[in-house]
């Protein structure tokens, strides 16, 4: 498509969208659009550009595109209470949707009576856990195969179309995985172990060969899995004992770098050409074309990864007889490159000072029936489905100490929470403080982003925002919990104490949640390493309709 | 009555539903690019898919099967819905949603780059987008509010979202994502 074809096109569009187009001119457009796939994709991105500014410029807590019970996360509209708040809704509502909502309302309505008498079960089974066990029920149980390729490890990861299969279970062969976010590691039989990372799409074709069309790999091959075959739209590397990486662009063009050892690489189109040997610090790209040899490229030591990155890996949790998490047993966290199991005993505890709602009034989460202190689900409690949810926010990150208290002056106290440790927490490499929140299925399922910021910005600190979970909700790691009662306030509490004393309305939420976990690396919010902190502080970082909603936090010890 | 294989459906139907949220209402949005229709149909077109679940399935992918009821959703409406308005003849629908379906992919990745870009702009520019797509004021009564003229700010607005476009392009490529 020719540039004044482009621009034309813009105009067109902007009359479009604005409203403004004229017969002719969308006639106009019409034939342009109906001349090639080019424009198309074009007017495609030009609408996605105005859809996702709707989508991200819209604060309306009601205003929500998935029209069923319990849509929101602040489920002001939960099941049994559903009512549709018209008038604060800008968005169409035709008669035939609303009965369509209401039928769904019934729907969900049945099925909280449905569940119930399994609530109150479970509640009364409270006093302690019936049955143990742990995340390894997320692995599948069969047995494994001389020559099945494990999932070892992954971060992030989301596949295309299918779910990610569980961490620990064998993939299958001649089927392309094309791994769209994170990373994940590959163990084959012989030692062999690959990193992916996303965009990536792959096919395990032997027991010792993968294909990668496309996306960056890092191949490490010990003793004993030499022979190790990656082959890419234009090559064949074959490990000879080594480490190195592949990236494969779209278009099929293979950089291969070798780290240390050394690898075979055969540029598969051209038949004649002999196979050429790489050693360490040596790095070469080969295009695929039948005319042109591979050329030499600059090494890069940073396109080989050996890790994937500090994270929450996973968590064990003792689980009730229907099979849902009730209290965390251990949280396993990889801390500057090491995996380890850290006891929930052995974390430090927090003890809230300060809370402010924003909008939402839905401030507290605890076991179905629950009349004890509100706050020991953040403060107390091991579970996964209790605490204190959607404090205040801002779009803007802090950059002055909160206000934790009124003052003479009657200023207001920051929207947000903050805590304090019960012993301070020292910052290390990787994750420091570990912060888990309940999420449903029809809340962002990376996680409700949220900032976080030191309880005083001295020299050098600063607020950081995590917008994405280590574990989200569509990760195996992330499990089930139990029913909850959701408490909703006369209007969203404003102060530690009106969490605590104002009456409340409690509605028991039908939809299951999963308990979401993620790293706070102290690191991020500017602390140097080993230094002691206190404290921190929580917001939301309003980014869309959807508050944080913490359930459990707690810090690394020091000697983890 | 409302049983556990209903419940257990019910949230199996929500984690499809919510994954491929964005890009069935992308997808509307592209054959009937004025606001209030795409979400109209969006609305009604979520519903079907729910009723329609039994129907779907699971061995196979959840978008293309909810795209084919969108798109029947799509041609409903525009059968039934009022001539007052401009709508894309049938032939360009029918291009559109096949040729739309392949691109819907890059829906959440141009989502996340554009959330960069919005951080990059200037204070007055945020300041028109939020009130032309979060406070849906006619541009007329912002440019009345803020006493400049109309043209001016349709002008600026085309301005802002061509940098955005421009932004959003950059930043795929930069990751990878572009083509």
């Amino acid at each position: 498509m020719s540039n004044p074809q482009l621009n034309r096109l813009h105009q067109l569009v902007e009359q479009l969208v604005n409203g403004t187009i004229s017969a002719d001119q969308h006639d106009e457009l019409q034939q342009l659009l109906k001349e090639s796939p080019e424009t198309q994709s074009a007017y495609f991105e030009m609408m996605d550009l105005h859809m996702g500014l709707q989508k991200l410029t819209t604060t309306d807590p009601v205003d929500e595109h998935l029209p069923f019970p319990n849509r929101q996360f602040s489920p002001q509209d939960s099941a049994s209470t559903q009512t549709v708040n018209s008038s604060n809704c800008k968005r169409n509502s035709s008669p035939a949707f609303l009965s369509a909502m209401i039928a769904l309302a019934v729907v969900a309505l049945v099925g909280v009576s449905f569940f119930l008498p399994e609530a109150e079960h479970e509640f009364q089974q409270a006093e302690g856990p019936v049955s143990v066990s742990s995340t390894e029920h997320h692995v599948a149980q069969e047995s494994l195969k001389q020559d099945d390729i494990l999932l070892t490890q992954a971060a992030g990861a989301e596949l295309f179309g299918e779910f990610l299969p569980s961490v620990g279970s064998a993939l299958e062969y001649e089927h392309d995985y094309a791994l769209v976010a994170g990373l994940i590691e590959l163990h084959f039989p012989d030692g062999a172990e690959v990193i992916l990372e996303a965009p990536s799409l792959i096919k395990i074709t032997g027991r010792d060969r993968l294909l990668v069309s496309a996306g960056q790999c890092s191949v490490h091959a010990p003793p004993g899995a030499e022979g190790f075959q990656i082959e890419t739209p234009q090559t064949e590397i074959t490990d000879l004992g080594t480490r190195f990486s592949v990236s494969v662009s779209d278009f099929g063009e293979t950089d291969v770098q070798v780290v240390e050892g050394l690898a075979e690489v055969l540029a598969k189109r051209n038949v004649s050409a002999e196979p050429i040997r790489l050693t360490e610090r040596q790095a070469r790209r080969f295009n695929g074309s039948l005319n042109s040899k591979s050329m030499s490229i600059e090494f890069d030591a940073n396109d080989y990864r050996k890790k994937l990155p500090d994270r929450i890996v996973s968590y064990d949790v003792h689980t009730t007889e229907a099979g849902y998490a009730w209290d965390l047993k251990n949280v396993r966290v990889q801390r500057n490159g090491i995996v380890q199991t850290v006891d929930v005993n052995d974390l430090i505890g927090i003890k809230l000072i300060h809370f402010r709602g924003g909008t939402n009034n839905l401030n507290v989460v605890v076991p179905v029936g629950f009349e004890g202190d509100r706050l020991s689900g953040i403060e107390s409690d091991k579970l996964l489905h209790t605490g204190i949810i959607n404090p205040g926010g801002s779009v803007e990150p802090l950059s002055l100490d909160p206000i934790l208290e009124t003052d003479d002056t009657g200023q207001e106290t920051t929207p947000g929470m903050a805590f304090e440790f019960d012993k301070a927490v020292v910052n290390r490499p990787g994750p420091d403080v570990v912060f888990f929140e309940l999420q449903n299925v029809t809340n962002p399922l990376e996680g409700d982003a949220f900032h976080v910021s030191p309880l005083q910005f001295d020299n050098g600190l600063r607020t950081h925002t995590i917008r994405r979970y280590d574990i989200t909700m569509t990760s195996r790691e992330a499990q089930l919990l139990p029913d909850i009662d959701l408490l909703f306030f006369s209007e969203s509490a404003k102060s530690l104490e009106s969490l605590q004393t104002t009456p409340v309305d409690r509605r028991l939420q039908s939809l299951r949640f999963r308990g979401l976990a993620v790293g706070i690396d102290l690191s991020d919010l500017g602390y140097e390493q080993g230094a002691a902190v206190k404290g921190l502080f929580i917001q939301d970082a309003m980014d869309d309709k959807h508050y944080v909603d913490p359930v459990f936090v707690a810090g690394l010890p020091d000697n983890s | 009555m409302h049983d556990v294989k209903s419940d257990e459906e019910y949230e199996i139907f929500l984690r499809y539903f919510s994954q491929d949220r964005d890009r069935i209402l992308a997808y509307i949005h592209s054959l009937l690019p004025h606001r209030a229709d795409a979400e109209d149909v969006f609305q009604r077109c979520s519903v079907l898919l729910w009723r329609k679940f039994e129907d779907f399935d699971t061995q196979r992918d959840f978008l293309p099967w909810a795209c084919g009821v969108a798109y029947y959703e799509v041609r409903n409406f525009l059968r039934v819905s009022a001539r007052d308005r401009l709508q894309f003849d049938g032939e360009l629908i029918e291009q559109l949603a096949e040729q739309r379906l392949q691109s819907l992919q890059k829906v959440d990745h141009r989502l996340n780059a554009l959330n960069g870009c919005l951080q990059s702009l200037k204070v007055a520019d945020r300041e028109l987008v939020d009130a032309v797509y979060n406070e849906a004021l006619p541009l007329s009564e912002f440019a009345e509010s803020t006493g400049r003229a109309l043209q001016t700010l349709y002008n600026r607005l085309s301005i802002v979202r061509r940098q955005l476009l421009n932004c959003v392009q950059r930043k795929l490529a930069t990751e990878g994502e572009l083509g």
